[in-house]
């Protein structure tokens, strides 16, 4: 009998232990982006990022707050909220993906790895289904992965009043990066 | 002694643990959705309310709202002569009375500012400061706190030459402690204010006020916006000049980094406090005043 329980701690600490090793998780992933016209250039930090990596299936999801945004331009901030993203209508935007390609990516060996990832992105309450490249690097222990990529503020109903419209660009560039670290229970 | 004498049974034993343990992993499994995890680990989140006002006042009172870090305001503000001086006085446009402010952000919580004031060619020094924010989530808050201390010093002579030697007569000091709350589209603020004025002009005037403004704003688009801003102040009114509350009304307009404020007030003063100590003109009468305010944040 203390063999049958041994037997099943045993499997019980090497099963959740396992388990724990798939899931990857950043509660301080950076996303950045680039408004730039020729009158401004107006640019926000996002420092705040959530996101899971599950590198048995290669799941990616993230999960932001509008208003975690930081600009170096004074009034940026207000009009991000009030006027471009409606943040009190719309608090969060999320990627919920897969990567492609998960089986080409050795999470155990050190190296970078070309991805695509295909998912539902929501922005301003407008979910669509976007497909992009990035890179997954692994480096001792940790994963990161990155990405930059364009997005057309029309696709997500950004509306931008008449008399700014040549201060806010119509594609706005966006470089994401997550560091991981193995989620913990 | 032998306690595992009975091979079939630690075998038995042993596939059903292996089974259990199988079914309790894909259980694991399927309760880790990532969906839900991921809501639970962002569930600490806090929202905080942006944008009480649009800007640093309400009309020509303080809002809670602060200038970010390193934001300088350059605010200009005018009141005009009275509406009732007629068409020959352009109702009150030939005369003018301003205000001119410069905010900065030391940090996104506190802002130091200076001023000058036509009316009785003051200059002005103040500190501003948010202590609470008005947030929802992991930390919940219902109101936005700030407080607002001025100091104002008259450069002009007074005409009794002893007043001149002693610097202290120049000096009147407004303290304000502003509350306000965002409700979507509407925001509210309560002002409680102190005014203290070290040299009045008569004996009858009150060296302390004690005022208490209530002010609010109607977001009409994120462009537009309406505000009102009442000042309750507890004049005696026992000398020859009688002082009113101002009343003020602003149809606000923003185009990226300005605010235009259109005003209708009853005071020709526009700082904290000769507005609310030196208010002489009544919306019964028709005494009102035309003016803006013009912001230019860099």
């Amino acid at each position: 009998m203390k063999r049958i329980i041994f037997f099943l701690a045993m499997c019980l600490l090497l099963g959740t232990a396992s388990h724990a090793q798939d899931l990857w998780l950043t509660k301080t992933g950076h996303i950045y982006f680039m408004s730039h016209t020729d009158a401004i250039d107006i640019d926000g930090n996002n420092n705040q990022v959530t996101s899971f990596l599950n590198t048995s299936n290669g799941e990616i999801v993230f999960q932001l707050l509008i208003k975690s945004f930081t600009f170096t331009l004074a009034t940026a901030e207000e009009h991000f909220n009030e006027t471009y993203m409606e943040s009190d209508k719309f608090p969060k935007a999320s990627l919920k993906g897969v990567l492609a390609n998960p089986e080409t990516i050795d999470f155990g060996k050190n190296g970078t790895y070309p991805v695509v990832v295909k998912g539902e992105l929501t922005i301003h309450g407008v979910t669509r289904t976007i497909e992009q490249a990035g890179e997954i690097v692994v480096e001792e222990g940790k994963i990161s992965a990155k990405s930059s990529f364009t997005i057309a503020i029309d696709d997500y109903k950004i509306k931008v009043p008449k008399l700014v419209e040549d201060r806010v660009a119509k594609i706005v560039d966006v470089a994401v990066n997550m560091e991981y670290l193995p989620y913990k229970k | 002694m032998k306690k595992y004498t009975h091979p079939t049974f630690a075998g038995t034993g042993f596939r059903v643990l292996c089974i259990m343990i199988i079914f309790f992993s894909v259980l694991r499994l399927s309760a880790q959705d990532l969906d839900a995890l991921l809501e639970a680990e962002t569930s600490d989140y806090t929202d905080y309310a942006v944008a009480t006002f649009m800007g640093s006042r309400v009309v020509t009172g303080h809002s809670v709202d602060l200038m970010q870090k390193k934001g300088l305001d350059f605010r200009i503000a005018h009141h005009f002569g009275s509406i009732k001086e007629g068409a020959e006085e352009l109702y009150g446009l030939d005369g003018s009375n301003s205000y001119f402010t410069v905010d900065y952000g030391l940090t996104d919580w506190l802002n130091v500012g200076v001023g000058r004031a036509t009316y009785q060619k003051r200059v002005t020094a103040c500190m501003k400061g948010k202590i609470l924010r008005q947030s929802t989530g992991a930390r919940n808050m219902p109101l936005t706190l700030s407080f607002y201390g001025m100091v104002s010093a008259t450069t002009q002579k007074f005409s009794n030459e002893d007043r001149n030697r002693d610097f202290t007569h120049r000096l009147e000091y407004t303290a304000q402690v502003l509350i306000a709350r965002k409700f979507d589209h509407l925001s509210l603020q309560l002002s409680p204010t102190y005014v203290h004025r070290n040299l009045v002009e008569t004996p009858s005037d009150q060296n302390d006020l004690l005022a208490l403004g209530i002010s609010g704003r109607y977001k009409i688009s994120s462009i537009l916006d309406v505000s009102a801003e009442y000042f309750w102040v507890n004049h005696a009114n026992t000398g020859p000049v009688h002082y009113y509350n101002p009343l003020s009304f602003a149809v606000s307009y923003q185009v990226s980094h300005h605010v235009f404020q259109l005003i209708l007030t009853n005071s020709t003063p526009i700082a904290e406090n000769s507005a609310l100590g030196n208010t002489t003109g009544s919306w019964l009468d028709g005494d009102v005043h035309i003016g803006f305010n013009i912001s230019t944040v860099f």
